[in-house]
């Protein structure tokens, strides 16, 4: 008895401090919600009236549809075009070994340590006198400059996990480069290249920083959107902005769970032994 | 029908290092050679060039007549197993030994019956639909030796397979391993550091070490007559003297020891160089400790090879008791005798080199 | 066993090698030449546009810019509107000199000045913070205790939510008729609400959250990786569960833990929504990327808007430095498992 007081004693300061951690985070994440679905919440514990005024009007209000179609287009494309370009990179980086491989992996993880302002002002400042700015292809290419070294940092593990042997053994069954690629090194890549595909996704989706000094008016995805929205609008309805921010949540819950899901998934599916 | 390997002066270099120095090899038709040594020895380097995934730094290995130097892995037409297995994860058994058929675009109904087949002939008839993670160590390799041998290659490259196992699983495989060799008559060339294993599957043995070839012979020749002490250490022998010959009458030699002074008369008359052993020349002997015989209880012994020991150690593991004796002037002898036997450390006992056990190496260390 | 290096396979370095060299080397340099080259004004302290022939000066009371000829020293007569110099700017480049004029402005003047203070005084209190949170959930997370899944994805959750949704989220819990100040009334601890948002404490909270998620992550790896057999041997030895901590945990997870915590701090210094969203960006919470967007995006100046990222750098770099130093006192080795 006196045993299990005294491990509830050792064990408290840490019950505490995840429960105040985790009281936090539930706390800003369902009060968004109630937010949303109610007119006015003032000084009580729950909203007294609900209504789903807030999530209507919003959707409208703040053009929601555009800059989840806008915010799309941008990301898919970043996403698909970063990892088209680190596939091939990462592959080599983690199966051989080369005398400036160490140089070129520190070179490769600069640009998602440097201050995204670092590169986000010059490139500004050359993409609007080149006339890039604003554009979607110039959103897109600066969205790459974090896309592929962030796809790189989370795809290589997962190649690193690879043996090297598999593939060698498909060679002496008579499969060429090519085969050896999409029928052998592809396949077993899936659960590695979901996982990067959605974190690169959601990482792209959520950048204000490059987007911000970047895009234009046309240009601009639901996450700049929110942010200029939040930053100006001290005034508006509590309760429109709440909207707007669970808007913006269910497509990152979204593919967050999907990545978690696939994950348990693919895991049975290929798990090792 | 089966394919011959060549390997004519073949060095790779890596930077300094010289995995492989200068080593030609022939492996006839249908042979099932070893490259036995440990690790780091250049044996695994020699299997990467067959197999084509390094390039030779000079020299020349052939397939039959043919140079392969320049033919890429996937057209070369060997076949690989490896130590890990190597199964393709993401494919059922089935698919997994289906795969270089498909690659050699044979039919779909081909695939099928010759898939069965070999399915059949490694037992695992009803594991089609499974994948590699849910199998056992054993089934894991069974699938990769039907894997490698249902396209039929020209040579079959075995990379330790059978060092994952468990020994009694081992013991089981290598047997099969036999039989499968028997039945086909791939040419085989086998990487092992298990002399056990190499004596007993090969019909040569290549002994490695430092990247050269020390030894090259018949498992009989190797195990009755080592080259050198590295060869007659590897496959199990000890008990080493080094020293000179001063005496010699036909096949019998009389052997001095440099360090004890101990003479010991050998017989050479199974010796393949008969003739090259000559009054003065400095050799080593040895012998292997099954064949030391131990006497015990009796006072006054006379005859050739004894020597008074005192029992250091005795271990005793199943199916062998292996003793370290010491004589009085420090040599050590490393003894073992079948089954159980009872000397308790400290017995006084007699250790006889019987005289056409005893192996005879050119030269000192 | 490993297959041999060929030379054509060094072309798929190419594919990451290109975009990055292009579109992060080069603006990096092009960076360099935006801080070191400062605008020229005239004396009412406008900027001087050029289009290689004249000189454009700003002429204030009729909204104009006017056509100057340097080499003749006159004024031509055309005037031109400013949207028309602004927007075409392939045409009228705004006149520069080189030189260190920007990165002594910005040591000069309070405004620049104070984001320097500003941000450190935000980022080591908070980081501090966030790593006590983070290692002892961590710790006491290390083991498998009953819906440790749960609260793992829990406490990581912030990450996922970005410092967005952690910013509009809060400015629900932390008003002053939300449910934290209800609940300190309720209990008694407050006599009147504690105004939160929209000082240096908003911000504050804010970055705690979202870096104790991060730490989190990583620092649950490392705990978990450590050999717990360690542990055992440290207390079967008489050590009491506090001593085995100090004395064999902590010691041989402080290197890696220190690691990850030098890459938190380092991007915490480039903070920015949740110094505008929840902070006071006008005072306390003016960091280092608020003074590098109004400069940006208000002033148009993308000369100190570079000069101030260039500072934000250097700060990283001094920070990676010292944090690298400690690392080191603590290195002695992994205690993961031996393999």
């Amino acid at each position: 008895m006196n045993k299990q007081i005294n491990k509830f004693l050792v064990d408290l300061p840490f019950i505490m401090i995840i429960s105040l951690f985790l009281l936090t985070v539930m706390g800003i994440t369902v009060t968004v919600v109630l937010g949303a679905f109610s007119h006015s919440w003032v000084g009580t514990v729950l909203p007294s009236d609900w209504t789903f005024y807030n999530i209507m009007h919003a959707w409208s209000f703040y053009e929601i549809g555009r800059y989840y179609i806008v915010s799309l287009k941008i990301v898919v494309m970043a996403t698909f075009l970063s990892l088209v370009c680190a596939i091939p990179t990462g592959y080599i980086l983690a199966r051989k070994n080369f005398a400036i491989k160490g140089l070129l992996e520190k070179f490769f993880k600069l640009p998602i340590l440097l201050p995204e302002l670092l590169i986000g002002i010059p490139l500004a400042s050359l993409f609007y006198s080149i006339g890039l700015a604003e554009t979607y292809a110039g959103v897109v290419l600066v969205l790459m400059v974090i896309g592929i070294p962030f796809g790189l940092s989370i795809m290589i593990p997962f190649m690193e996990a690879m043996d090297s042997r598999v593939e060698i053994a498909a060679q002496t069954l008579g499969a060429n480069k090519l085969v050896v690629i999409t029928r052998i090194v592809i396949p077993q890549l899936i659960p590695g290249i979901t996982t990067t595909l959605i974190n690169v996704f959601v990482r792209l989706f959520a950048n204000y920083a490059l987007v911000l000094l970047l895009g234009g008016p046309g240009t601009y995805t639901l996450t700049i959107k929110v942010f200029s929205t939040l930053a100006n609008a001290r005034s508006e309805s509590q309760g429109l902005l709440n909207a707007l921010t669970v808007y913006y949540m269910i497509p990152m819950l979204g593919f967050t769970s999907l990545s978690l899901v696939l994950q348990n998934v693919l895991k049975k599916r290929f798990g090792s032994k | 029908m089966a394919t011959s390997v060549q390997v004519k002066n073949v060095t790779k270099r890596y930077g300094k290092f010289f995995a492989n120095n200068n080593i030609s090899l022939t492996i006839n038709e249908g042979e099932f050679v070893s490259l036995l040594g440990p690790s780091g020895c250049g044996k695994t380097t020699l299997l990467s060039l067959i197999l084509g995934i390094a390039d030779v730094t000079s020299g020349d290995i052939y397939f039959n007549e043919q140079k392969i130097d320049d033919i890429p892995i996937h057209k070369r037409d060997v076949g690989m197993v490896f130590q890990n297995y190597a199964l393709f994860p993401h494919m059922n058994v089935f698919d997994n030994i289906a795969f270089g058929l498909k690659m050699r675009k044979i039919s779909k109904s081909e695939i099928k019956t010759r898939v069965e087949q070999a399915l059949n002939s490694v037992q695992l008839e009803d594991l089609g639909k499974r994948f590699p993670n849910t199998l056992s160590g054993g089934q894991q390799q069974r699938v990769a030796f039907a894997r490698a041998i249902v396209v039929n290659p020209k040579v079959l490259l075995l990379d330790e397979p059978l060092s994952n196992l468990d020994a009694k699983l081992r013991e089981e495989m290598r047997f099969e391993l036999k039989k499968l060799h028997k039945r086909l008559g791939i040419t085989t060339i086998y990487v092992t550091h298990d002399q056990v294993e190499a004596l007993s599957l090969s019909t040569r043995i290549a002994v490695m070490k430092d990247g050269l070839i020390q030894q090259y012979g018949t498992p009989l020749e190797i195990f009755l007559d080592p080259a050198n002490t590295f060869v007659a250490g590897f496959v199990g022998f000890a008990n080493f003297l080094m020293g000179t010959i001063i005496e010699r009458q036909d096949n019998l030699i009389l052997f001095k020891d440099s360090r004890y002074g101990y003479q010991l008369k050998i017989d050479i008359s199974e010796h393949k160089e008969i003739d090259s052993f000559n009054l003065g020349d400095t050799v080593t002997i040895t012998i292997k400790p099954e064949n030391i015989q131990l006497l015990h209880g009796i006072e006054d012994a006379r005859g050739e090879n004894i020597f008074h020991c005192k029992v250091n150690v005795s271990d005793y593991t199943g199916s062998v008791t292996r003793y370290e004796l010491n004589t009085e002037q420090g040599y050590t002898i490393q003894v073992s005798e079948i089954g159980y036997s009872e000397y308790q450390s400290g017995t006084e006992i007699l250790a006889v080199f019987p005289t056409e056990k005893i192996s005879l190496i050119k030269g000192g260390n | 066993m490993e297959q041999q290096i060929k030379k054509g396979d060094y072309l798929l370095l190419l594919p990451s090698a290109i975009p990055i060299t292009i579109l992060f080397i080069l603006p990096l340099l092009y960076s360099l030449s935006l801080i070191f080259t400062t605008p020229v004004y005239d004396e009412l302290g406008k900027e001087i546009y050029s289009d290689s022939n004249y000189e454009y000066h700003y002429k204030g009371e009729i909204n104009r810019y006017r056509q100057y000829n340097p080499e003749t020293n006159e004024y031509t007569g055309n005037d031109l509107r400013p949207y028309d110099i602004k927007s075409r700017s392939e045409i009228y480049k705004q006149v520069k000199t080189w030189g260190f004029q920007n990165i002594k402005t910005f040591f000069m003047t309070k405004r620049y000045r104070v984001t320097i203070l500003n941000t450190f005084r935000l980022v080591i209190p908070a980081s501090l913070v966030q790593f006590l949170l983070a290692f002892s959930m961590a710790y006491y997370l290390r083991k498998k205790i009953r819906g440790k899944f749960f609260l793992t994805t829990m406490i990581i959750f912030p990450l996922t939510l970005g410092s967005l949704i952690i910013a509009s989220g809060m400015t629900n819990l932390f008003r002053t008729s939300g449910w934290f100040n209800l609940f300190l009334l309720k209990v008694g601890l407050i006599e009147n609400p504690i105004v939160i948002l929209y000082t240096y404490w908003g911000t504050f909270i804010a970055i705690t959250i979202g870096g104790t998620a991060f730490l989190f992550s990583g620092f649950l790896a490392i705990c978990e990786q450590f050999d717990p057999n360690l542990e055992v041997a440290a207390l079967t030895l008489g050590a009491n569960r506090f001593k085995t901590f100090l004395l064999i945990f902590l010691p041989l997870t402080m290197p890696s833990l220190l690691g990850i915590f030098s890459l938190g701090t380092v991007l915490m210094l480039g903070l920015y929504p949740s110094a505008v969203l929840v902070g006071d960006p006008v005072n306390t919470t003016r960091v280092f990327a608020v003074a590098a967007f109004e400069e940006f995006q208000q002033a148009f100046n993308y000369n100190m808007a570079a000069t101030v990222s260039l500072v934000l750098t250097l700060s990283q770099v001094v920070v990676l430095i010292v944090l690298g130093r400690i690392r080191r006192l603590f290195y002695i080795g992994f205690g993961g498992t031996f393999k």
